[in-house]
């Protein structure tokens, strides 16, 4: 029977493999194919040289049983002096010595004068407890002879003439006398050595690093007994270090030592010396000492700090039964104001747990004075403003009658929130944006209603009231009930009180002062519609469709009081009807809308609008998307979110994946690998897994690297 | 800021109160007057003020974090005897 042919497989594309390095694929593509147009010659000159590469690679790795497949069949195509003593080298990291005994004789038989041959023959009897062959030692380079002479010395014992003849072995490669005296630090027992630039076992002997360790069966045997020794040497160490309040330990060794004071410390040590402590973590291991922290005047301090940090509402009811059980026993030996700033920050976390505020509410009534509840209550949480007036007038109209330093901290802290208020509605879902709106509004009515404001507020409230207008600035009149009509009320009662000058004031809250009525209503929704009618028989007839638009840019006054904010995408609708939508008309009729996507308010939201208005007018939001993002470019995280969006609508309405596309994935991946945003770096990954690899595929390397980068 | 607790500073245990602070402030800068014991006196005056003034207080409650000292002895240094695995596992610090 005749023998089947092979296939064949160009040349070209086993060239470039070998020069991309894939010599796993080589190796495979000869043993499978025939390769076309090469000679036998030429093919086996390409195989025994990645065989080569291959057995090296491996050997790097430490996968020292394919290393020794390879280099074998690389000596079976063509034997030579360096593949055998590669083969030779090999056996020995697999501790295989008897095999590598015969192997190594028959090698000095046939290569006489080869150093390292005769060197491994050596080692070979060393690990196999025979002598050293001193006619043969005198043969090999001094710093290998005194090397040997350093491991005879150990493999009997004799650590001080083992150290003796490493420190005479001088090899001149840097990389070398580094593992010198990495091996001088094992058999010292130390583990301070600076570089890590060392052989892989030695570095797994000295700091338990396994990366790249050869897998032999004795390195199988005893890795998890090393790694035990080096783990129990860096829990004594770390133990002396939180002792002398250098460092901290895990929680978990700390509670072996049963010590409530060590586990105080430790926690402390976390809060002082981790980079970015993790609250929530440490939080936890608060509680899980409860008990024993109960005891300690000290706790307080230390939850106090946790608190200050913890951003959550993970923060349960425990806590406050905590200190409820803490203030039993120490009450007596705080100071009021200490106590008050522990319930104040109790109370931070009462934002949708009534249970804690009320537990809190009684903690107050039995250890402060409550006017300080008051204030907290109706700034810290969410609650219904109105009510919290109505039922506490008296208080609240009053709490800042009297300076207190509590009383600022609370303000801080309210000029923080609402200071954040741009990155909730950029990055929060539409709950938390309207809870944040709410507590704004909540806040806001309660300044409106102060009676007297003690003056050495004054500082403190310009930047609160600064701080509100910029929060109101970034949302329309719908979205805000009462507070632009309380901002202007605010800004007008505090320039009365404290007699502050506009020059104090952000352009944001000058803009407030100088708005009037003349300013609501702008736009009258039947001109509107009167002027949309224009626009669409201008279209039907051939006229020019603009000239309907011009004069009257209010279309923009119109598109925030919308409901489903169409309006000027609208026009782009029956625009597309009619003619070829190309990006001269999208610019027109925003300019002539007065359409600034870019606005701070839009930005946020511009990518949700469109992606919503997607589902009846795919083709025009895809084209608005496209206009929009070519017109922005910015290495901003919400031009980063708009070029998320946009892929996921095309992703999610199974639309082409074009250049376009592409460069957006590219723009998005490259802007973001620079910046690393913070709060894109899981969509980052989620592109990179889920867009990345499938475009890849798809499309040419001069593609890939397209950006938007004007 | 790593400080030690005020409360060991100012030798005050047990069921103490508020007032037996100033109590025991008092106390203490006999035992350490400033122009003896100048360093000993700044810590008990800091430790005194973090505890009872309120300005105090609240300029540093956020950054302070107090420590306790420990009656505990560090046990010696377990080192690590690795030098038996040479012996088993090879490697060559050379790299021809």
């Amino acid at each position: 029977m005749a023998k089947k042919k092979k296939k064949t497989f160009p040349k070209k594309q086993i060239l470039q493999l070998f020069k991309n390095q894939n010599y796993q694929k080589v190796v495979s593509k000869i043993k499978q194919f025939s390769i076309a147009d090469m000679d036998n010659k030429e093919v086996d000159a390409i195989h025994l040289s990645s065989l080569k590469m291959l057995s090296e690679e491996r050997f790097q790795a430490g996968d020292i049983q394919r290393a020794i497949r390879d280099i074998e069949s690389a000596i079976n195509i063509k034997s030579d002096e360096t593949l055998e003593f590669l083969r030779l080298k090999y056996l020995c990291y697999l501790e295989n010595f008897s095999d590598a005994k015969v192997y190594a004789e028959a090698l000095l038989q046939k290569y006489k004068t080869n150093k390292n041959i005769l060197f491994y023959s050596l080692l070979i009897e060393l690990y196999l407890n025979n002598s050293i062959d001193e006619k043969q030692l005198k043969k090999i380079a001094k710093a290998k002879q005194e090397y040997l002479l350093a491991m005879s010395a150990l493999f009997n014992d004799d650590r001080e003439l083992a150290l003796k003849h490493l420190n005479n072995s001088k090899p001149r490669a840097k990389v070398e006398k580094n593992n010198i005296e990495a091996l001088k630090a094992i058999v010292l027992e130390k583990t301070d050595l600076q570089t890590k630039d060392i052989k892989p076992l030695y570095k797994f002997l000295l700091f338990g690093e396994d990366t790249h360790l050869q897998n032999s069966k004795n390195v199988r045997k005893f890795k998890y007994e090393i790694l035990e020794s080096i783990k129990q040497s860096r829990s004594n160490k770390g133990l002396k270090r939180l002792i002398a309040l250098d460092g901290y330990i895990d929680d978990a060794l700390v509670k072996k030592e049963n010590n409530p004071k060590l586990a105080l410390n430790n926690m402390i040590m976390m809060l002082e010396k981790k980079k970015e402590p993790d609250y929530i973590d440490i939080y936890k291991i608060f509680l899980s000492h409860e008990k024993e922290f109960l005891q300690m005047p000290e706790s307080l301090f230390a939850l106090t700090n946790i608190l200050k940090n913890l951003n959550t509402e993970l923060v349960s009811i425990k806590i406050v039964s905590f200190v409820e059980k803490f203030l039993e026993i120490h009450s007596k030996k705080f100071a009021p104001f200490a106590i008050i700033y522990i319930l104040y920050r109790l109370l931070s976390f009462g934002f949708k747990n009534e249970k804690l505020v009320a537990m809190t509410e009684l903690l107050f009534e039995k250890y402060s004075n409550k006017d300080i509840f008051y204030t907290t209550l109706t700034f810290a949480i969410n609650y219904d403003a109105v009510r919290m007036y109505d039922k506490y007038k008296g208080y609240i109209e009053n709490v800042f009658k009297k300076y207190t330093h509590i009383n600022s901290i609370v303000i801080k802290d309210i000029v923080d929130f609402i200071s954040s208020f741009e990155y909730i509605l950029m990055y929060l879902n539409a709950q938390n944006t309207k809870s944040a709106v709410k507590k704004i509004e909540s806040s806001l009515y309660i300044i409106k209603n102060l009676s007297v404001v003690d003056k050495r507020y004054k500082s403190l409230f310009l930047k609160m009231l600064n701080s509100y207008a910029t929060a109101m600035s970034l949302l329309d009149e719908d979205e805000l009930e009462n507070g632009y009509d309380d901002i202007k009320a605010v800004l007008k009662k505090y320039i009365d009180m404290f007699g502050y000058e506009a020059s104090q004031f952000c352009e944001e809250a000058e803009e407030f002062l100088q708005s009037s009525e003349k300013n609501h209503n702008l736009y009258n929704p039947n001109i509107i519609q009167e002027k949309y009618n224009k626009f669409k028989s201008a279209l039907k007839t051939g006229t020019n469709p603009f000239v309907a638009l011009e004069n009257y840019p209010q279309f923009y006054e119109y598109f925030y009081a919308q409901e489903d904010k169409t309006a000027i995408f609208d026009l782009i609708v029956e625009y597309a009807r009619f003619k070829d939508l190309d990006d001269e008309a999208i610019l027109q009729i925003f300019r002539l809308t007065d359409f600034e996507y870019r606005s701070e308010f839009l930005r946020t939201t511009i990518q949700t609008l469109i992606t919503q208005y997607a589902k009846e007018h795919l083709e025009v939001s895809q084209k608005i998307f496209q206009f929009i993002l070519k017109t922005s470019y910015t290495q901003s995280a919400w031009y980063l979110n708009w070029l998320y969006s946009y892929m996921d609508m095309v992703d999610v309405h199974n639309l082409e994946k074009d250049d376009f596309f592409t460069r957006c994935l590219n723009t998005f991946l490259h802007i973001q690998g620079r910046k690393k945003f913070k709060s894109l770096q899981k969509r980052y990954n989620l592109v990179i897994s889920r867009f990345y690899f499938e475009d890849t595929k798809n499309t040419t390397t001069s593609n890939q690297q397209q950006t938007f980068d004007f | 800021m790593l400080k030690q607790s005020p409360y060991e500073i100012l030798k005050l245990e047990g069921d103490f109160t508020y007032r037996d602070i100033k109590k025991a402030y008092r106390k203490a800068i006999k035992e350490n007057p400033p122009e003896q014991c100048p360093e000993m006196f700044s810590k008990i005056s800091s430790a005194y003020e973090s505890l009872t003034n309120e300005n105090y207080f609240f300029s540093n409650v956020d950054e302070d974090l107090f420590t306790l000292s420990c009656d505990i002895e560090p046990t010696e240094d377990k080192k690590i005897n690795n030098v038996k695995y040479l012996k088993r596992i090879f490697e060559v610090p050379f790299y021809d």
